[in-house]
């Protein structure tokens, strides 16, 4: 409040017909000398602001004048501009000055036809109204210091530089309105120091009579004005807002609301009067609050008459002023918030306070009834992951209250196990105290015809779950009730609430849950409690949730932190975090889970890069291993590179199936194949190619390629050279033959084939080969087929070959069966010859 | 209060005028102007800013010849002079700057050396409040 020495006069002159006031004004402009003015260089002037709490104020001053009037410039700062004030003249008492505060001009316009100069000036927050640079400042940095380095940039006076206001001695850990590499974020000066006024719970301005950056609180100034020095028209005074009660900080688009902090025994009273500061950069961090409890100690209490009206000129409130004003029998105490004082001809004030939260910005009071509920957070359904918009779901939570009434209990439906979700339980009628007279209790002390302690019993159908033991120290009776609000424990006694500074938790538990007081009857219950929903903090899940979304100009960083404790869980945490900046977006969680049919990654220069696995932008992929039930390659080559293995343990190609001991694999020079113990290996060497066939690691077949060796075993082998096949068995070379030894065979028996016979019945062919190219020259053999005669006597077992022993076999029978018929023609043309004597 | 109208000179168009010897009566007027926050409170009282006092004088001309009236249009034609009057408060000869209100005369016959329009009056009235 400006200094005025002869108060109520002076109230009483500015009411009356007659009160005459003259300006005094200087004018400097750099690099000149200053003007002083009169009234007679001014047309107009117009004083106003638009103030309230946890903001910074400016004062803006209009003006038309006669004289030539020149902008500010920010470097000017301090070397133009315009100091005002207004004389006022109480007759028999001096003259009272009202310094209306230095201004800086904003723009300048010249009206040609009057030959006048319109001006717009603000008070010192004109230097303000530039963009925050880095200052040098070194961090972490006190609330007080911060702010002192900021009018020091500013070249401005910092009044409170020695005094502990709220959160004075907070620390700023770092800087919190440029970017990474010192660049702005488009904050002001202004926007900051708004900041700074939510944050020490109060308004910064400036003071007017030392034009230095003030940390201003409510001020009682105890002055009461009357109708005297109101005008008889526009005339109004509303309900009364307040008082303020209860304080939250939420984080952008009211997501994250903290826990309030608040007088419950104001908001019992009257109601909750919530304020909410939103979207401040420096309570945006963990330790937000800690700020709470001493913003809040200057804002609690805070209640004034809503209110508009002009009066007779009262000019000496400053803002945050506390003032009454009395009409008739009725006295509305109120507090400066806005006010626009007008000298043309005459003086007019108009004076107007609105509702805190309807032109504050980033203040809002919250609905009285939502925040009954007063836990809500950002709306997560942690169940099904969802997240859901605060506002809309704030409104629609009231459906999830519920009164009930009783008598002797009180059954509550649709709950679930939670120690939070009844809101308020009254109990009444305690009027029967000569139950139980010989109760004992709680030990072996028996109190007759007395209790003080209460014990509310909660069961779950029929099991009596738990009981919650109040110990009052006096006994209930006659109208009393007892009443727990939110935890908090009452006693209403003869329209009195008292505060029984106890606190308790009663739990509900899964469905339903009937709740009494133990030991009586007949008591009348009205409980109010939360049904099951997914969207209190209660009920979503046991457990707590950590998000914050974290946004600047190129990035953006969004954290899903849950912890959970409820022996239900594994307790796992599940971390989510997506970060996104210019240059590079990450994904980081225990688990992603894509859903969809089709994954589509379009850029050219695609690269999917992990500690084991990658897949270059060429499509070149590296994997420590690759397991699958059905893997499909078509078209293209599959290299692998295996660095040279030689064995199982550094192959680069392995089949194995679940048998232990059945695989196959591959490396740069060898194809290995082994099941129930036989073995197939091909290896290849620089010079040679060797096929190896075993069993229990005993070859039994090789097959090389430095000509061609077959080895079976060590019984018999051949070897294929280009000079003809050799056999040889023991070590020894044999001719190719079947086995012959009697022990190989059975049934044995003279064959009685007419060998003869079935040869010249055979017949013999020439034919080509189909799949043998056309050079002319046939072979000569038999045909085994319809309509060739070849005899079955000589067809293999297989009866597509034929059996080359078995013809031999039959050929050296032929011979003999000739042996014999010569032999028989011998000795006939012996005879003859005999008989002819010859 | 009118003492001497002698006492009245006219500053215009950077000449001056005695012009009592044209009046047959000057009337002194002191006019309060109020400002534009003048009316009742919420008391009923009326309440109001004085912006000043604006003297006015208002000038009675007598029957005018032509000569005469060629003399003193352009003083009566101007819209800012300055008017010397005796003011009976400050006991002295008074210096103030006035603006004119419109003038009208009457002329029933051709007017001459001898033949005289109708009486008219003029008044000029302070720009500022009296000090």
């Amino acid at each position: 409040m400006k200094t005025i020495n002869h108060l109520e006069e002076y109230k009483s002159y500015m009411s009356k017909l007659g009160k005459q006031f003259s300006i005094s004004a200087y004018y400097k402009e750099k690099g000149k000398a200053g003007k002083n003015l009169t009234a007679e260089d001014f047309n107009y002037i117009s004083l106003h602001y638009e103030g309230g709490l946890l903001q910074s104020v400016a004062k803006q001053l209009d003006i038309e004048c006669n004289f030539e009037i020149v902008p500010t410039k920010l470097e000017d700062y301090g070397a133009t501009y315009l100091q005002l004030s207004i004389y006022v003249p109480v007759q028999g008492y001096g003259v009272e000055t009202i310094d209306l505060g230095m201004y800086f001009i904003k723009s300048v316009e010249k009206q040609e036809d009057t030959n006048t100069y319109k001006a717009v000036c603000y008070d010192a927050m004109f230097v303000t109204m530039q963009d925050y640079v880095d200052m040098g400042i070194t961090y972490p940095i006190t609330v007080r210091d911060y702010i002192t380095e900021i009018a020091r940039y500013l070249h401005w006076n910092f009044k409170n530089w020695q005094d502990t206001f709220a959160n004075y001695d907070k620390e700023i850990p770092r800087e919190l309105y440029l970017d990474s590499d010192g660049k702005s974020l488009g904050y002001t000066f202004r926007d900051v120091l708004t900041e700074l006024a939510q944050v020490v719970g109060g308004v910064i301005c400036v003071d007017d009579s030392t034009n230095a950056l003030e940390i201003r609180y409510i001020n009682d100034t105890n002055d009461t004005i009357d109708e005297n020095l109101l005008k008889d028209v526009n005339v109004n005074f509303g309900n009364k807002f307040g008082p303020i009660n209860s304080l939250v900080l939420s984080r952008s688009a009211d997501a994250d609301i903290t826990n309030p902090v608040e007088d419950s025994e104001s908001i019992a009273e009257n109601g909750i009067c919530q304020i909410k500061i939103s979207d401040n950069q420096i309570l945006n961090w963990d330790d937000r609050e800690t700020y709470m409890q001493e913003i809040f100690d200057k804002i609690k209490s805070i209640e004034y008459y809503i209110n508009d009206f002009t009066s007779t000129g009262i000019l000496y409130y400053e803002l945050l002023d506390k003032y009454n004003v009395t009409i008739g029998d009725t006295t509305y105490n109120c507090i400066m918030l806005n006010d626009e004082i007008e000298l043309n001809s005459g003086i007019q004030e108009y004076i107007n306070a609105d509702e805190m939260g309807e032109y504050v910005a980033d203040i809002k009071k919250s609905d009285k009834e939502n925040n009954k509920i007063n836990k809500i957070s950002l709306i997560v359904n942690k169940q099904e992951g969802v997240i859901k918009g605060l506002v809309d779901e704030t409104e629609d939570l009231r459906k999830y209250q519920k009164t009930v009434t009783g008598t002797n209990n009180v059954i509550l439906t649709n709950t679930q196990t939670s120690n939070g979700a009844i809101g308020r339980l009254e109990i009444s009628n305690f009027n029967d105290l000569s139950l139980y007279p010989s109760m004992t209790y709680p030990s072996s002390t028996t109190y007759p015809g007395k209790m003080t302690t209460y014990i509310i019993v909660t069961t779950n159908g029929s099991t009596i779950i738990d009981e919650t033991y109040i110990d009052l120290n006096t006994q209930l009776s006659g109208t009393d009730k007892l009443i727990i609000d939110n935890g908090k424990v009452y006693i209403s006694r003869n329209d009195t609430l008292i505060d029984t500074e106890k606190v308790v938790g009663i739990n509900t538990y899964d469905n339903e849950t009937t709740l009494y007081v133990k030991y009586f009857d007949n008591l009348n219950y009205v409980c109010n409690y939360i049904v099951k929903n997914d969207f209190t903090t209660r009920f979503a899940t046991i457990g707590e949730l950590n998000s914050s979304i974290t946004q600047t100009a190129d990035s953006i960083n969004l954290q899903v932190n849950k912890k959970l404790d409820s022996e239900d869980f594994t307790g796992a945490n599940i971390i989510l975090a997506i970060n996104q900046d210019e240059s590079e977006a990450s994904i980081m969680a225990d688990k992603i889970d894509l859903k969809g049919k089709e994954i589509n990654l379009t850029s050219d220069d695609i690269t999917i890069e992990s500690e084991n696995f990658k897949v270059t932008k060429t499509g070149v992929v590296t994997a420590n291993s690759f397991n699958s039930n059905n893997a499909n390659i078509t078209g293209g080559t599959l290299k692998l590179n295996d660095g040279g293995a030689s064995s199982y343990s550094d192959a680069r190609i392995l089949l194995q199936s679940n048998s232990e001991g059945n695989y196959a694999y591959f490396t740069s020079g060898q194809f290995y194949l082994q099941k129930n113990g036989y073995s197939a290996n091909l290896q290849t060497g620089s010079t040679s190619i060797n096929y190896y066939i075993g069993k229990s690691n005993v070859n039994l077949a090789s097959i090389g390629s430095s000509g061609i060796d077959y080895t079976i075993g060590t019984a018999v082998a051949f070897s294929v050279r280009e000079n003809g096949v050799t056999f040889i068995r023991d070590g020894k070379y044999i001719n190719w033959g079947p086995y012959s030894l009697e022990k190989f065979k059975k049934n044995i028996s003279k064959t009685k084939i007419c060998a003869l016979d079935l040869i010249n019945n055979t017949d013999i062919y020439e034919y080509e080969y189909k799949e043998e190219e056309q050079n002319g020259k046939k072979h000569i053999g038999l045909i085994i087929g319809e309509d060739y005669k070849t005899p079955k006597e000589i067809i293999s077992n297989t009866k597509d070959s034929i059996d080359l022993y078995a013809m031999i076999s039959i050929s050296w029978k032929a011979i003999k069966e000739q042996q014999e018929i010569i032999e028989q023609l011998k000795e006939r043309i012996e005879k003859l010859e005999r008989e002819s004597g010859k | 209060m009118f003492i001497d109208k002698n006492s009245i000179v006219i500053y215009a168009n950077n000449n001056s005028i005695n012009i009592g010897e044209y009046l047959v009566e000057a009337k002194f007027g002191y006019h309060k102007l109020w400002g534009q926050d003048s009316g009742r409170n919420l008391a009923g009282t009326q309440t109001g800013t004085l912006l000043g006092i604006f003297p006015k004088i208002t000038m009675q001309f007598r029957a005018l010849t032509r000569e005469e009236l060629e003399l003193l249009a352009p003083y009566l034609d101007s819209a800012y002079q300055q008017v010397s009057y005796y003011d009976a408060t400050k006991h002295r000869q008074v210096l103030m700057d006035t603006y004119s209100n419109d003038w009208e005369v009457i002329n029933k016959n051709i007017i001459s050396g001898e033949v005289k329009n109708a009486p008219f009056s003029w008044a000029v009235i302070s720009v500022k409040k009296r000090g």
